[in-house]
């Protein structure tokens, strides 16, 4: 089957046990792979109410069909699992080099089951596969762990390991791949701090094959020439994801101060294009195979925190950890990502608990036995330096932003629940959705909570004559790139739902399909049909997409989620942005919007539930009789 | 002749060059297998790639006994005859660099042949780490350490003066 290697890694922590399962070619067909098995895995392993930090949830790992090739931009991962912080599904995408090893190994996916009482990693090389003592890893950094793992294993091995955040189950914790790409949000790195797995080392020297080499390295250049021409990516080169933020800052979409502006004065500061011309950047780093290299590596012997260096800072970063705090001291922020990558810290959620408490603390809600000596005070670079590691280790209040905002705005009190920036429990990534409508819906939709890592639309902003095509092709009127408008977000936000699956089921990089649109699903599905010699049509591959969004949206449902868990933040929803007057993410606006979404879906518009005819229509019936048996198919349906 | 100049700060670490090289040299994915290796410094923070530059001393040219290296005409490359190969590793030993490799698969040396003249991994890498560049002179990457430290059967075989009696004085 090419590179699609049929073969799943099973570890079982609690009685050590190894097995392998073969996986048919048909799964790829109906799932493609990466992503979509991994979430096919997740609905057959984990019973319905399994306790996320419970022995029960599996910790999935699945590298992309095409991971391992030299397939431009293929080199991303995803880990899928229930999440700790929502209770919600949760899949994440990681880069490094680690979904690479997997396949080089031999496998495509590796199930982690069970939990282990003492702290263990899992050794990976070929067909040796050993789960081994990590009592001397626990309670290490991510960089320490790396480091000790390749003195004693060797540099080839490539590493994915928790920090001390996931050691203590903090509720965003990541698990970190090459110690600078991070696996994160809703706290999956819990998830793996919660079965004492301190780290999975994977070393591969097997062969990954191509099923029809001349077609494929004709795809490989026809890809290669489309990102050459591709404007957006040699800016990523040079500047980094962060050097997307000056753009933003004068569409006034550039969240700051926990999302009340739209607008940073000094954003230049802490922008990519900055940190590149100071040379705080010393590297362009790549992702497995990727030609762009939009990953930075920054080093500094700053003034007031001594050397630093890290992977990083990207965009999520400077605005999390600066915009969103009123923090413009680039060393501040690179101190601060530094802390996150090591410690093993979501830094988007990090940066939101951080900044949420500068604004209670503005409204005078904190007491100051919560502020433990620090001013909390917006710009306040001291503030944000020791709340980071005090949430990685649980210390004094950090022990409370360790459970996520929502449940922090509990203990807080007062009104701090409506600037708590999240929904579903998950702290909302850095998009001004008041004035992107498409990525409204797509954050309010999407299972995991409201980011940008299942739709991202960046076509509805028009800036680009490749994205303007595209929402033409969807729409059928270009007049729809337009971020502020509402109509036709349904019709885009499915289009990009669908692409994304592919895009993350073969391993591709979400840049290639969202940014300027170079490796188109035509190109996907040729992909796909070169690498593994399977007969599939591009119509069929974004089908396939459709049937693995309806299976995460159904994970959810099994769990009791309905209409009213598909929503924004309370700040987003009730106060218009201050840049754009009357821009809000009304109830009114997004029940229309969602209403749009779920016809087009063909799901149950009162509950948002997937009906059995559409079930069925995917070849989800199996699916359909378990939420039927739970009650959970729309009321028409259930018998 | 034309060979391969690395330029370190341009690599990215993505690993192109050894995917393709190791698709050149087996037809599938395996970087273990690639005649081009990249190492990582620092923790996963720089990298380069490297390779043979092929050098003026060709010293595994020399060292073979079977006569098994040779210089391919159209390129100036230093090529292994895959056939003549009895798989005894000494080029292994002598190349100062590292370069020349055994493949585990059928025990015989490997090396960069530059592709016949197309090298891959110039082709593919998007940074241009590794150019592919026309020398006045073959390389002669001992340079002065040879003479600085009185070497003389190093200097010897960098004259291309090479003679089995004086390795022999220099052993025994």
């Amino acid at each position: 089957m090419g590179s699609f290697l049929g073969v799943v890694l099973h570890t079982d922590l609690a009685n050590r046990k190894v097995w392998r399962e073969e996986l048919p070619p048909a799964w790829v067909l109906k799932y493609l792979g990466g992503r979509g098995i991994n979430a096919r895995m997740l609905w057959d392993l984990a019973p319905q109410g399994v306790n996320p930090l419970g022995p029960d949830n599996p910790l999935i790992f699945g590298a992309g069909v095409l991971t391992g090739t030299s397939a431009p931009l293929s080199g991303r991962s995803t880990v899928t699992t229930r999440s700790p912080a929502t209770g919600w599904y949760v899949k994440s995408s990681v880069g490094g080099h680690v979904g690479a090893a997997l396949k080089f190994a031999g496998y495509d996916h590796l199930v982690i089951h069970g939990q282990s009482g003492k702290p263990v990693y899992i050794l990976i090389d070929d067909d040796r596969v050993e789960i081994r003592s990590a009592v001397h890893l626990w309670g290490r950094d991510t960089r320490q762990t790396t480091m000790q793992i390749h003195a004693d294993h060797g540099p080839e091995f490539q590493v994915a390991c928790i920090g001390p955040a996931g050691e203590n189950l903090v509720k965003f914790a990541a698990i970190m791949c090459n110690i600078h790409s991070a696996a994160a949000r809703a706290g999956i790195g819990a998830v793996m701090g919660s079965k004492h797995l301190k780290a999975i080392a994977i070393r591969g020297r097997k062969p990954v094959s191509i099923a029809d080499p001349k077609r494929f390295w004709e795809m490989v250049w026809e890809a290669r020439r489309n990102l050459a021409a591709t404007p957006s990516a040699r800016q990523k080169h040079n500047f980094g994801t962060a050097g997307g933020m000056l753009a933003l800052n004068e569409l006034k979409a550039n969240p700051t101060c926990n999302f009340r502006r739209g607008y940073f004065p000094e954003t230049y500061q802490i922008s990519g294009q900055r940190m590149t011309q100071d040379h705080y950047t010393k590297n362009a780093e790549a992702c497995y195979s990727c030609v762009v290299a939009c990953k930075r590596h920054t080093e500094q012997n700053t003034r007031d925190f001594g050397w630093v260096s890290s992977g990083g800072p990207e965009f999520e970063a400077v605005s999390s950890l600066g915009a969103g705090t009123a923090i413009s001291d680039i060393e501040t922020l690179l101190k601060g990502n530094e802390l996150c990558n090591i410690l093993g810290l979501d830094v988007i959620s990090t940066g939101s608990l951080i900044q949420w408490m500068m604004e209670n603390s503005e409204h005078g809600l904190l007491t100051p036995e919560m502020k433990e000596g620090l001013t909390f005070d917006w710009g306040d670079s001291q503030t944000l330096v020791t709340m980071v590691r005090k949430i990685a280790y649980r210390e004094g209040i950090g022990d409370v932003l360790a459970e996520g905002v929502r449940h922090a705005a509990q203990v807080i009190g007062g009104d701090s629940w409506k600037w708590a920036i999240e929904a579903k429990g998950l702290e909302q990534s850095r998009v001004e959705t008041r004035s992107a409508k498409g990525y409204a819906l797509g954050f309010a939709v999407n299972p995991r909570g409201p980011d940008h890592l299942h739709t991202q639309c960046m076509a509805e902003f028009g800036h680009r004559p490749v994205g303007v095509e595209l929402i033409e092709k969807i729409t059928g009127d270009r007049k729809y790139a337009n971020p502020y408008l509402t109509e036709k977000r349904a019709e885009i936000v499915r289009w990009h739902e669908d692409a994304y699956v592919l895009d993350d089921g073969l391993g591709f990089c979400s840049f290639a399909t969202s940014v300027d649109f170079s490796i188109m699903p035509r190109l996907m599905a040729g992909f796909l049909r070169a690498a593994t010699g399977m007969e599939v049509s591009e119509d069929e591959t974004m089908f396939a997409g459709r049937r693995v969004v309806t299976l995460e949206k159904c994970f959810n449902v099994r769990e009791g989620a309905d209409r009213s868990d598909d929503c924004l933040p309370w700040r987003l929803m009730n106060e218009p942005s201050p840049d754009r007057p009357g821009a809000m993410n009304s109830k009114e606006e997004l029940d229309g919007m969602l209403d749009e979404y779920y016809k087009a879906h063909g799901w149950d518009l009162r509950t948002s539930r997937p009906t059995r005819e559409i079930l069925k229509m995917l070849e989800l019936d199996d699916v359909a009789e378990q939420l039927r048996a739970l009650g959970r198919l729309p009321e028409e349906d259930a018998q | 002749m034309r060979t391969l100049r690395i330029v370190p700060q341009k690599c990215t670490g993505c690993d192109q060059c050894r995917l393709v090289c190791s698709f050149v040299q087996m037809g599938e994915f395996q970087p273990s297998h690639a005649v081009i290796k990249v190492r990582s410094f620092e923790e996963q923070v720089r990298f380069s790639p490297y390779t043979c530059f092929q050098c003026a001393e060709a010293w595994c040219m020399k060292a073979c006994p079977v006569n098994a290296i040779t210089i391919d005409p159209n390129t100036d490359a230093r090529v292994v005859v895959t056939p003549a190969c009895v798989g005894c590793a000494l080029c292994t030993i002598i190349c100062p660099y590292g370069t020349i490799y055994m493949n585990p698969t059928n025990h015989k040396a490997t090396k960069c042949n530059l592709c016949h003249g197309a090298p891959a991994c110039v082709k593919t890498c998007p940074t241009g780490a590794i150019e592919f560049v026309e020398l006045e002179e073959p390389q002669d990457w001992t340079g002065s350490w040879a003479e600085e430290n009185n070497q003389p059967f190093l200097l010897a075989l960098a004259r291309g003066d090479y003679n089995p009696e004086i390795q022999k004085e220099r052993i025994l």
